[in-house]
């Protein structure tokens, strides 16, 4: 059967053909470069037990996010996701900083992918006997190859997306199983493990780093169009995609924890490559170096892709100077803003630790999902339940954004603990960037051609 | 296994993954290469081009006017799955025709559309959709969207259908072809367009449109010459 559809984005003829199952694959597909590398800064922040209560927490955060984004997106499945969404329901000036919000994330994961590539080029190179290679050109050969790759936007890769992420998963679920989790003789989880050195302080600090495990598994939600039954699949395809996540964290954080002093494993760039090489077999070492590899040069891949994409849009709609919005006559990829993004991701992976790195993209991120919050209680209010067609409706209203509303103040004040001067700067950054729109470029957008969905006025309008 | 061993394993696994993919990109290429070769028998004098991405163009005539048939691939997007655009445009001059475009489901990143190069937006009429732009060029812009709008409205009801435009040098119909999939989209941000061979039919629909629109188009001429 044909599904048909005048107003949701390009989807006009798509099968209802996914089921839970697939949401899930991709869910946890996107996500698990953050098993790989980042989240173990949050071990630094507040101990290994801080690490792994953060973890959980994030899961929680992520449900609600997930939640509200399966309704909003099953109704504005317009092209550009929140950036759509926040044009449709909230304003320009909304719109325009969930855009730079996507901008960011995006490049500073990018940054992120490069920084881990490029150190595990240089361990790798180190103990192949070439003690003098250098991780910097690297960094940025990584960089400008994949800008290339997305600027000629050539068919770069092996259909093997799905084969790399089970290849990554498997990697994680085999070193566990070697280093006998069952008993002392490899792990020494009892010598390691020292309660939360900074007590509860140290536990709200790490949940900082604890949205790394699963930033990026909103992207599920865009799937609500193509799957059977969206009440049931996305919920459930989302929800074992975080449990997969949260077991998956689990087990790695059960290797590294039982492998590393706290000390160390807070400040490791590739804690599972690290875990690997502690274990002393080969063949461990050579699978989580594939699968560090992978994981990090798909995930950089897309980053650019989306990246270059949202500043485009933003380039297109006026809200950037419309010389950004320019598409390559040949390759047909949006040239200026990936050539543009470039610098930007080389600068932040040059020069700023990758921690930080981090910290700019979990801020980003973290913004966008204060922003869904109140994002889906104006949605909420301007056009009730009955007034337009939702593929999903999210349960206990308002409750999931009361929650992710505090979650994130919670994480704000997480980061102000350790980051406070990136807190601060990013913030200025934002508030600076909306004047510069407010009171500049406001002018050259269009305001009736933003609003592109069939939707009755909203209520009290 | 010593390290210099395991590197030369890993370099092998490279290798070979970098062999596979380099015949994967081919067999790409070969698909995309074949998306037009249906519609090329309802062309006279049909000449097929390939760009350097591997997707066909299809140069040719229909009832002896000039057609050119395109296939855009479209990964402009965020948050949505790459999209295959078929534009059909017959060359004809139109003279004293104002410039009219409707863009359906507009999102602001339409690279090909030629409605954003349009300076006038349009109220759209109510035999059509609400949810479309309607941008135009000249004063008789309106008059125009008024003579057309139910033949408008007729080629908008395929829900493929993305814009249709009107100049001075031709017109235009640019509908969709085929959709990214999924799973390679979500994880690598590929665009691998399954089953988006232009069957004939699709092309003839979408010459005959173009053609009803001509015919609205010279009966307006001819009655306001009369």
């Amino acid at each position: 059967m044909t599904q048909t559809t005048a107003i949701h984005g390009e989807k006009v003829s798509l099968l209802r053909v996914l089921g839970p199952g697939h949401v899930w694959a991709l869910g946890v597909g996107i996500v698990l470069v953050g098993e790989y590398m980042g989240w173990n800064f949050a071990v630094g922040k507040g101990g290994a037990v801080a690490a792994l209560i953060a973890c959980w927490v994030a899961g929680l955060l992520y449900t609600c996010v997930a939640m509200i984004d399966s309704e909003v997106t099953s109704t504005v499945a317009a092209a550009g996701g929140q950036y759509a969404q926040a044009k449709h329901i909230v304003g320009p000036l909304a719109a325009f900083n969930v855009g730079l919000f996507l901008v960011f994330a995006y490049t500073m994961l990018e940054a992120a992918n490069a920084i881990t590539l490029g150190y595990l080029v240089q361990t790798v190179g180190t103990m192949a006997g070439f003690e003098d290679v250098h991780d910097k050109p690297f960094i940025v050969l990584t960089i400008l190859f994949l800008a290339w790759l997305n600027y000629r936007g050539v068919y770069a890769t092996l259909t093997f997306n799905l084969v790399i992420t089970a290849i990554a998963f498997v990697a994680i679920v085999i070193l566990f199983a070697a280093v006998k989790p069952w008993g002392n003789e490899v792990l020494k989880l009892d010598g390691l493990l020292n309660g939360l050195p900074y007590g509860w302080l140290g536990v709200v600090a790490s949940i900082h780093f604890g949205l790394w495990y699963y930033l990026g598994i909103e992207g599920t939600c865009q799937a609500a169009e193509e799957v059977r039954s969206p009440p049931r699949s996305l919920p459930l395809g989302t929800m074992t995609g975080i449990i997969t996540l949260l077991i998956a964290a689990t087990m790695t954080w059960y290797v590294c924890s039982g492998l590393m002093p706290w000390e160390y494993l807070g400040q490791a760039i590739t804690p599972l490559f690290d875990a690997a090489r502690l274990t002393d077999s080969m063949f461990l070492m050579v699978l989580l170096f594939i699968g560090t590899m992978f994981s990090t040069l798909a995930s950089a891949n897309g980053c650019i892709n989306d990246a270059s994409r949202a500043w485009f849009s933003m380039g297109r709609d006026h809200y950037l100077p419309v010389w950004f919005g320019a598409v390559h006559p040949q390759n047909r990829t949006p040239y200026r803003s990936i050539v543009f993004l470039v610098p930007v991701a080389l600068v932040f992976a040059y020069f700023a630790p990758l921690d930080q790195v981090i910290t700019f993209s979990i801020l980003s991120g973290l913004l966008g999902y204060t922003y869904m919050s109140f994002n889906v209680i104006m949605f909420r209010t301007k056009w009730p339940l009955g007034s337009i067609k939702r593929g999903y409706e999210h349960p206990f209203h308002p409750l999931p954004a009361i929650v992710l509303l505090a979650l994130c103040a919670v994480t704000y004040f997480a980061v102000f603990l350790g980051y406070g001067t990136q807190l601060v700067a990013m913030m200025v950054f934002y508030i600076i960037a909306s004047l510069w729109f407010a009171f500049h470029r406001y002018k050259y957008v269009k305001r009736g051609d933003q609003f592109t969905m069939a939707w009755p006025r909203p209520q009290g309008y | 296994m010593s390290v210099l061993s395991s590197m030369l394993v890993a370099l092998g696994i490279v290798g070979a993954l970098g062999a596979l993919a380099v015949r994967e990109h081919r067999l790409v290429r070969a698909a995309r290469h074949s998306l037009l070769e249906r519609c090329a028998n309802i062309l006279d004098g049909a000449q097929m081009r390939h760009g350097r991405d591997g997707f066909p163009s299809l140069v040719g005539s229909y009832r002896g006017r000039r057609v050119h048939v395109e296939l855009i691939p479209d990964t402009m997007v965020l948050r949505r799955l790459p999209q295959l655009w078929l534009s059909v445009t017959l060359l004809d001059r139109l003279t004293d025709v104002p410039s009219l475009a409707v863009l359906v489901r507009p999102a602001g990143y339409e690279f090909y559309s030629l409605t954003s190069s349009l300076t006038r937006s349009l109220d759209a009429p109510p035999a059509l959709p609400q949810e479309i732009l309607i941008r135009g060029s000249g004063t008789g812009a309106e008059r125009l969207l008024d003579h057309l709008s139910t033949r408008l409205a007729s080629i908008l009801a395929e829900p493929r259908v993305k814009e249709v435009a009107i100049t001075s040098k031709g017109m235009r119909i640019i509908a969709q072809a085929g959709e990214g999939r999924r799973g390679e989209y979500l994880l690598l941000r590929q665009a691998v367009f399954d089953h988006a061979d232009v069957s004939a039919g699709d092309l003839a629909k979408r010459l005959e449109d173009l053609e009803m629109l001509r015919s609205a188009i010279d009966a307006r001429q001819q009655k306001r010459a009369a």
